[in-house]
């Protein structure tokens, strides 16, 4: 009955071209797509906006740390807060915190279309304020982001923000009707104000509302307490010296210089820890912000805090700093050409793309190596590009993905060149500091 | 088939290269759908974009292996349906395109006039019948009906199809 058209149909698209590289990259771009949602659902990823230029910030994954009975019971007894330690368990000195009834509860919240932004607590000292939050929902949500979130003096004295750390957005397949996170921020000069007001813009895929919550901070902010140091140090011919270390409730501040004349570029230290003469160690901030640079030859980098602590004794302990050669310090990438035109020996970055605003790098290691890479970042004329955002992304087969926010990538005068903060080459060595 | 069986079964419990090879597999097929739905080769691609895409997120809810590609065909049906739905204002450009488009047989043209003017269900049947050779047994696996009203549509498709392409012609040939 209908022969001549089924005939005609069967050999209708039989001899289009089918244009297969074309093809290929569309898979593999939505293949990548699915894959980088899925990680972020399963391994979280952190968001930093960095307001001060030359911040670095690591991300850590959570790994677990054993909690002592006593703070177990500690805990217990205080309902909701659970989900507080669960967010900061992996920083000793903020457990510490904790423990020593240094968190501030807060418990004010707005509400707005079906969801409710509640302020849990906050713990806050002079350079920084850790705000925990939590976010409900009438209907389930699957996908809650923060976004525009602004901390303001309500009291004259204007705050001096140098960054803001995010926690990861909700993301749930079935949907959720609860989440709770962390908003970081990073001030400048001396928190003083105690009246604050809080800023955020929370969004689902259906409801998009401003909250505006406002907060009294009633505890006293507790003082850093100073060290001198003054001691320098070689590695591998590198001269370091440490000038004086800043200890505050939420983080350790140490304060270095390198020697101008030194060969290589120091990166990163990544292994500096505060070790107090019971052997008892504090690590690197293992998530957020975990050094400033001054310069290329000064840095302030953070440790977890012992704050609460009075050992007798303290030293700085390291055996190995990251550095590269001076000339090695920054990749250059072309990204019209998407080529990374020059990076250190090895080759360890690989397959540059360019996704909407964003530069992706892959970085191949043997060992999982999360710290996100650059500083700044300057166009062809040598002009610096502000970066909104930066994340890396880890996987199991010693491949991190890492990305950077660049403003119109298309119209930008290339080579783009991007000033190395962190990179998995290392120099060795076996140094301790006597800090108290 | 069973080696594509045992692809779809690690797929299913995470080897991405599996995945990887079973869109290949069937990257032809669905790159053909595409094209016969959207009619352009941009479009088209987007499409296996994102579709590879969907696959990918909801592998796990492949429940028989023997009908992955149908499973595959079906997300992109839904996908050309969702977005011609969305683009059912720029359609008359696309005669312009197919003006420009490279040499076709006149019949060819016509009948890719014809197969765009049906319903989203007989363009559905049609192509998955003539294009993928798939048989009555998988089209109603694809679409999740009864084999009965697959044959009924494929009937009725086949009647609409005619018609049109009759019409076309009468118009054309006077």
């Amino acid at each position: 009955m209908y022969e001549k058209e089924e005939k005609q149909l069967k050999t209708l698209y039989d001899n289009i071209q089918v244009p297969l590289d074309s093809l290929d990259e569309a898979i593999f771009t939505g293949f990548q797509k699915a894959k980088t949602e899925e990680k972020r659902q399963f391994r979280g990823k952190k968001w930093v906006i960095s307001v001060a230029a030359a911040a670095i910030f690591l991300v850590g994954f959570f790994t677990s740390i054993r909690i002592s009975p006593a703070f177990a019971d500690y805990i217990s007894v205080i309902p909701g807060m659970e989900k507080i330690v669960n967010l900061i368990r992996t920083d000793k000195g903020r457990m510490l915190a904790i423990e020593n009834d240094y968190y501030e509860k807060i418990g004010v919240s707005q509400e707005k279309s079906g969801l409710k932004f509640t302020i849990d607590g906050v713990i806050a000292d002079e350079s920084q304020l850790v705000l925990f939050y939590t976010i409900t929902s009438k209907d389930k949500q699957k996908l809650l982001k923060t976004e525009k979130v602004r901390l303001e003096s309500l009291e004259g004295k204007s705050i001096e923000l140098g960054g803001i750390s995010m926690g990861s957005p909700l993301n749930s397949e079935k949907g959720a009707t609860v989440h709770s996170d962390m908003f970081e921020f990073y001030f400048q000069s001396p928190l003083q104000a105690k009246k604050l007001q809080l800023k955020v813009w929370v969004k689902g895929e259906k409801v998009k509302e401003e909250f505006t919550v406002n907060f009294e901070l009633k505890k006293d902010i507790q003082l850093k307490k100073s060290f001198d140091i003054n001691q320098t140090i070689t590695m591998e011919g590198q001269k370091i010296t440490f000038l004086n270390a800043d200890i505050y409730p939420l983080r350790a501040a140490i304060h270095v210089k390198m020697d101008p004349n030194n060969s290589k570029r120091i990166l990163s230290f990544a292994d500096l820890r505060l070790v107090d003469e019971n052997g008892e160690t504090w690590n690197k901030i293992n998530n957020g912000i975990i050094a400033n640079l001054i310069s290329p030859d000064e840095a302030v980098i953070y440790l977890q805090s012992n704050y609460f602590r009075e050992p007798k004794e303290l030293y700085l302990v390291f055996n190995k700093i990251q550095a590269v050669d001076k000339d090695e310090a920054f990749v250059v990438v072309d990204t019209v050409k998407r080529q990374i035109l020059k990076q250190p020996k090895g080759n360890l970055l690989r397959n540059l793309r360019v996704e909407g605003n964003q530069l992706i790098f892959e970085l191949q290691t043997k060992k999982e190596f999360n710290a996100f890479l650059f500083t700044r970042i300057n166009d062809g004329n040598g002009k610096e590009i502000s970066s909104n955002y930066g994340f890396t992304e880890g996987n199991d087969k010693g491949i991190t993905k890492l990305g950077v926010s660049i403003p119109n990538p298309k119209n930008l005068t290339n080579p783009i060149s991007l000033e190395l903060s962190a990179y998995p080459t290392w120099i060795k060595g076996n140094e301790k500091i006597k800090v108290k | 088939m069973a080696g594509d069986e045992i692809l779809v079964k690690k797929a299913i419990k995470g080897d991405d290269s599996a995945f990887l090879q079973l869109v290949q597999l069937y990257k032809i097929d669905l790159y053909k759908t595409a094209l016969s739905f959207l009619r352009n080769e941009e479009e088209a691609l987007e499409a296996i974009q994102e579709v590879t895409y969907r696959a990918y997120k909801n592998r796990k809810s492949v429940k028989e292996p023997a009908y992955f590609k149908t499973w595959l065909l079906r997300i992109m049906i839904n996908y050309c349906n969702d977005h011609l739905k969305k683009q059912k204002r720029v359609v008359l450009n696309d005669e312009i395109l197919t003006l420009q488009g490279t040499a076709e047989s006149h019949t060819e043209m016509e009948l890719k006039d014809a197969m765009k003017g049906l319903d989203d269900r007989s363009r559905e049947i049609l192509t998955l019948k003539y294009f993928h050779d798939l048989k009555i047994k998988e089209i109603a696996e694809t679409l999740q009906c009864p084999e009965g009203t697959v044959k009924t549509w494929l009937n009725k498709a086949l009647k609409a199809l005619k018609e049109k392409l009759e019409g076309n012609g009468g118009d054309m040939h006077v």
